[in-house]
């Protein structure tokens, strides 16, 4: 186990590295720097050069690559134009919003998963399996963010079920218990609409999966001692057809997280995700790259973590 | 067959999907046929949106683009069939004309996709080695980047040249997946007999590549290019919603959504941005399932 773990961490290596040279590549392809916006009557082109070379503007791209990932690992991501703030200190203080609200979906997401894929499966091209498929095909090819939209007219504006956006309720200030029970009622219909999308794609991919797995000869063989058909499609099947869905929970992070800055934009949650679009729109250049470094970083420790959980939960893997 | 006694209703039986078991004959074809119908429908309805935008001009008489400053932000009726936007322009005028727009979008951008994404994977795939392994890496780090993300940083990069900008853009940051894919089929068919035939008749690498793998390859390259449109329309949407993709006045379903960013307009005004959404939805979700049914009748393998 332990050496099936290292060679995962081994193998991400390369992806980590791979993913700071493209976001170096980006951050040099952004139009502008740190000196061009100074245009004091005393800064001279001549003078102008010299502190690009001071500041090392001007060595070779190499030589900038690696001392650009000096500071990435010393946690400097640059200052952000917009906030006048270290980038990192932005990225810590609201990370922590988009992680509950993504956690929250992907919680809800299984949740709904689990019985919807085993029913549809077990009724195959049932009433309810094709409604159940028709409703996943939706979930799949819906503007995540129209459906937000929707929801924030309908179930905040027009009939004020839930809060329109945010993730407090102004002009108050709540005690302890409280101030997280509004938080999360503040999450609660964006995450909704997270899972919505997520469980679409996990609902098909149960169905296929446990298909295939009451193909196989070991649930015959649980049929014919006589088991009852409730512990063989739960215990046995479902079991079984279970695991891959953990692989799947890792590779569906990154929609995860592109669905996330929709949603964070249309109910104006002050996570990460909403931090990017702000930064797009103010040209914060910064901002924008060090916020794409953590998703994608964010996405290898989520693969990083299926690999390992789907090695715990099936022993065979841990033998390739 | 194998019935559990105590089993209430039909149980699981796998074996009617195997290939060539005829467990449940009439069942299993008429769940087909029922798919079918559905794929019908949605080809169907497909196909009418796809007249709409290309016959806009016979549809309405309304210039998408001329304002009118005496019907400003005009709710659905007589003369305005679906109302009028905050500039007084006729909101039919722009859904059919900005459908033009974005399944123009959908479509080059999934052709960019499509057939970068086939060169690379074909030469990973047929190739090996390190161009396998440069190709693949790259793949690799693109994918492990949230889409929209990379999307969002390439836009804001990029001076917005217009259209073929937003094309370029979608199709060059969306190619990676559709190139594991094709290296996937690659590498399993170049061992196969017939290309080892082919091999020592003399043929060339292009030639085997080109003229004997990609046509075994080509059932998941077409359902592939199916969703690929449908993620193209839908992340032309999401970039135009943001501001970063097709610019007004060129009217497109996505920039039409942006309407909703006005609180105003999203209270009160359903009409400036629900169509449009509406619109997205429906082309997608026709797409989705057109492509679910070509996997099924162009290589029942890969059914779900």
């Amino acid at each position: 186990m332990r050496s099936y773990v290292m060679r995962r961490v081994l193998a991400a290596v390369p992806v980590v590295v791979g993913i700071t040279i493209v976001t170096f590549a980006l951050a040099k392809a952004m139009p502008g720097d740190p000196f061009s916006s100074i245009l004091s009557p005393g800064v001279n082109a001549a003078s102008l050069l010299h502190m690009r070379y001071e500041r090392g503007l001007l060595d070779p791209l190499p030589v900038q690559y690696y001392n650009w990932l000096v500071q990435l690992l010393h946690g400097n991501l640059g200052t952000s134009f917009q906030m006048a703030a270290p980038v990192t200190k932005v990225i810590s203080q609201r990370i922590g919003t988009t992680l509950s609200l993504d956690l929250m979906a992907l919680f809800i997401a299984l949740l709904a998963t689990v019985p919807l894929g085993v029913i549809s499966a077990v009724r195959q091209y049932s009433v309810l399996d094709r409604v159940l498929t028709l409703i996943s095909f939706v979930g799949i090819a819906t503007p995540v963010f129209f459906v937000g939209l929707l929801a924030l007219k309908y179930l905040a504006l027009t009939w004020t079920i839930f809060p329109p956006g945010g993730v407090v309720t102004p002009g108050v200030t709540l005690p302890f218990p409280q101030n997280e029970l509004d938080a999360l009622y503040h999450l609660i219909l964006p995450a909704l609409i997270l899972a919505f999308a997520q469980a679409a794609g996990f609902v098909r991919y149960l169905r296929a999966s446990m298909l295939e797995v009451v193909r196989q000869d070991f649930i015959r063989t649980a049929r014919s001692k006589g088991l009852g058909e409730r512990v063989v499609v739960y215990k046995h099947a479902l079991r079984n057809a279970v695991i891959p869905l953990v692989t799947l929970l890792g590779l569906s992070l990154p929609f995860l997280f592109s669905g996330g800055i929709l949603i964070e934009t249309v109910f104006t949650i002050p996570g990460i995700a909403y931090t990017l679009y702000q930064g797009v729109i103010a040209r914060d250049y910064p901002i924008i790259l060090g916020i794409t470094l953590i998703l994608a970083i964010l996405t290898i420790l989520g693969n990083l973590l299926a690999d390992v959980a789907y090695a715990l939960v099936d022993p065979r893997i841990r033998f390739d | 067959m194998a019935v559990a006694r105590n089993a209430p209703r039909p149980p699981l039986r796998g074996e009617e999907e195997g290939p060539g078991a005829e467990g449940s004959p009439q069942r299993s074809f008429l769940g087909r046929y029922a798919r079918n119908r559905v794929a019908v429908a949605a080809a169907a309805v497909l196909l009418l949106i796809m007249l709409a935008a290309l016959l806009a001009p016979l549809i309405t008489h309304y210039d998408p683009n001329a304002t009118d400053i005496r019907v400003l932000n005009q709710g659905p009726g007589p003369g305005h069939l679906l109302g009028t936007d905050e500039l007084g322009r006729d909101e039919l005028a722009r859904l059919l004309y900005g459908g033009r727009v974005s399944l123009a979008v959908g479509l080059v951008s999934a052709a960019i996709s499509m057939i970068v994404g086939i060169l690379a994977g074909a030469t990973a795939g047929y190739f090996g080695g390190w161009a396998d392994s440069v190709l693949m890496r790259f793949v690799d780090v693109v994918i492990s980047i949230p889409a929209l993300a990379l999307l969002i940083v390439v836009a804001s990069i990029v001076p917005n040249g217009g259209l073929t900008t937003v094309m370029l853009v979608i199709g060059l940051v969306s190619w990676p997946s559709v190139a594991r894919i094709v290296r996937a089929e690659f590498l399993g068919l170049r061992e196969r007999d017939f290309v080892e035939a082919e091999r020592a008749a003399g043929a060339g690498g292009s030639r085997i590549m080109w003229r004997h793998l990609l046509p075994n390859a080509m059932a998941p390259i077409i359902v592939s290019a199916a969703l690929g449109v449908a993620n193209a329309i839908l992340t032309e949407a999401a970039l135009s919603f943001l501001g970063l993709g097709v610019q007004q006045p060129t009217p497109s379903w996505g920039n039409m959504l942006q309407a909703a960013s006005n609180w105003r307009a999203l209270a009160l005004y359903w009409w400036q941005w629900v169509p449009a959404g509406l619109a997205v939805l429906l082309t997608t979700v026709c797409i989705y399932i057109l492509g679910d049914a070509l996997r099924d009748s162009l290589d029942p393998r890969l059914r779900m």
